[in-house]
């Protein structure tokens, strides 16, 4: 019960404060900012040994493009890494923070985490969260039962597959998977299987361009992050100069104003005490 | 074939719910409540407001309703009774604490979340009065 004396102290977490405001503003006709969607093509394979994760690297709002080179592979821990597709904010913060989450569970058992745990902690999170947090995942890794592909979304339902795709290319990709894909592919094989399915989302979907971006999680080995494996789509280089030269335009009138340095002087400054641990 | 035990299943919480502290004249008290304090908020502004509020005690409830489902009564007991002595420490009510022990018991020590990120009690930019957070807690006001 709230009171001048006795304030409710908020909750930590998220606040609702502002919530009424904004239904108040767009009702007056204000309403909110769109956020920066991914509209993204990301893709996961599982192949001889071990997973291959794929992302094109376009961000967009709306209909312009937001980022034409963003990272949509985020790293969870060392042998699992994470697309995400959706919110870009969503899918870094719920990235970033399952990622700390795995990290003390690693320190509290000591051994490395498996890929069902990252799965479980991301399902709880989106699902407690009711589909708010926008943020569809391919989560991808290799722990001692071999090797996991989940494909995880919004609302907090998991499956768990051989290849996944995920967002709005993913039927593009799909497609290429669905006639390429084996089981046990060898790496080379899985990388190019990977590349034309992110590559069959950058040229047939609006929301997905740019770039590919690949991940290939080794059974034994660190995982390798390739960024840019490919650039897909190549801005135009100007064929030649397009300024004009001086005296294109009459000069009638100039006036040369000298700014007069009227005195120097030079203060040292010295840097803050502070303490480093 | 029911067991007559207790539903692991979370109420909803509703608006009707809702109890206003009264001062002498059936309306809350302006020196107390404020001046804002007549027109109760009405409403839900988000639909996960009420679910965030109540989602770690609605997680206590469900984990001791299946512990009594499962081991007896004499579990969600001893257990309660632990958490109850964590939540009284030796503090007055408007001192800070980092609650470590209630943390460590129920295992919050393990995790980060939102609650650690936004909007932690250091940032605060409100205290209460503390003769008035001292008399609440007593229930003298």
């Amino acid at each position: 019960m709230a009171s001048i004396l006795i304030p409710e102290l908020p909750a930590p977490g998220f606040s609702f404060e502002n919530c009424q405001r904004n239904s108040f503003l767009a009702q007056k006709g204000f309403p909110a900012p769109k956020a920066t969607k991914t509209g993204t093509t990301i893709v996961g394979i599982i192949y001889a040994d071990g997973v291959i994760l794929g992302a094109d690297t376009r961000a967009t709002e709306n209909t312009v493009v937001s980022d034409k080179n963003c990272q949509k592979i985020h790293y969870l821990a060392a042998n699992m890494y994470c697309c995400g597709a959706g919110t870009a904010a969503d899918t870094e913060m719920t990235t970033q923070t399952v990622a700390s989450q795995l990290e003390l569970q690693r320190l509290h058992t000591g051994r490395t985490v498996p890929v069902e745990t990252a799965s479980t902690l991301l399902k709880r999170m989106l699902f407690r969260y009711q589909g708010y947090i926008g943020a569809a995942l391919v989560l991808g890794g290799v722990d001692r039962t071999g090797p996991h592909i989940y494909c995880i979304y919004p609302h907090g339902s998991v499956d768990k597959l051989p290849y996944a795709t995920m967002g709005s290319g993913s039927l593009a990709a799909m497609a290429v998977f669905e006639s390429g894909w084996k089981p046990n592919l060898s790496e080379e094989e899985g990388k190019k299987l990977v590349r034309d399915a992110i590559a069959a989302g950058i040229f047939n979907d609006l929301g997905s361009g740019s770039n590919v971006d690949l991940c290939v999680i080794r059974n034994s080995g660190p995982a390798q992050y390739l960024r840019t494996y490919e650039e897909a789509n190549i801005k135009g280089k100007k064929q030649g100069s397009y300024r004009y030269p001086l005296g294109t335009t009459a000069v009638l009138k100039q006036r040369v104003i000298p700014l007069d340095v009227e005195s120097v002087s030079i203060h040292p400054v010295q840097p803050m005490e502070v303490e480093t641990h | 074939m029911s067991f007559g035990l207790p539903s692991i299943k979370v109420k909803p919480e509703y608006g009707s719910n809702v109890k206003k502290q009264d001062g002498t004249f059936g309306v809350p008290d302006p020196f107390v409540e404020g001046l804002g304090s007549t027109k109760p908020k009405l409403g839900i502004s988000h639909p996960l407001e009420v679910s965030e509020r109540n989602y770690h005690l609605n997680e206590e409830k469900m984990n001791m309703a299946m512990l009594r489902n499962i081991q007896g009564i004499h579990a969600p007991l001893k257990l309660s009774m632990e958490t109850k002595f964590t939540k009284k420490i030796g503090r007055l009510p408007f001192l800070p604490s980092s609650n470590l022990q209630n943390d460590v018991i129920t295992g919050r020590y393990l995790d980060i979340g939102f609650e650690d990120i936004l909007n932690t009690p250091e940032l605060c930019e409100v205290a209460g009065q503390p003769h008035a957070v001292v008399e609440r807690s007593l229930g003298l006001i």
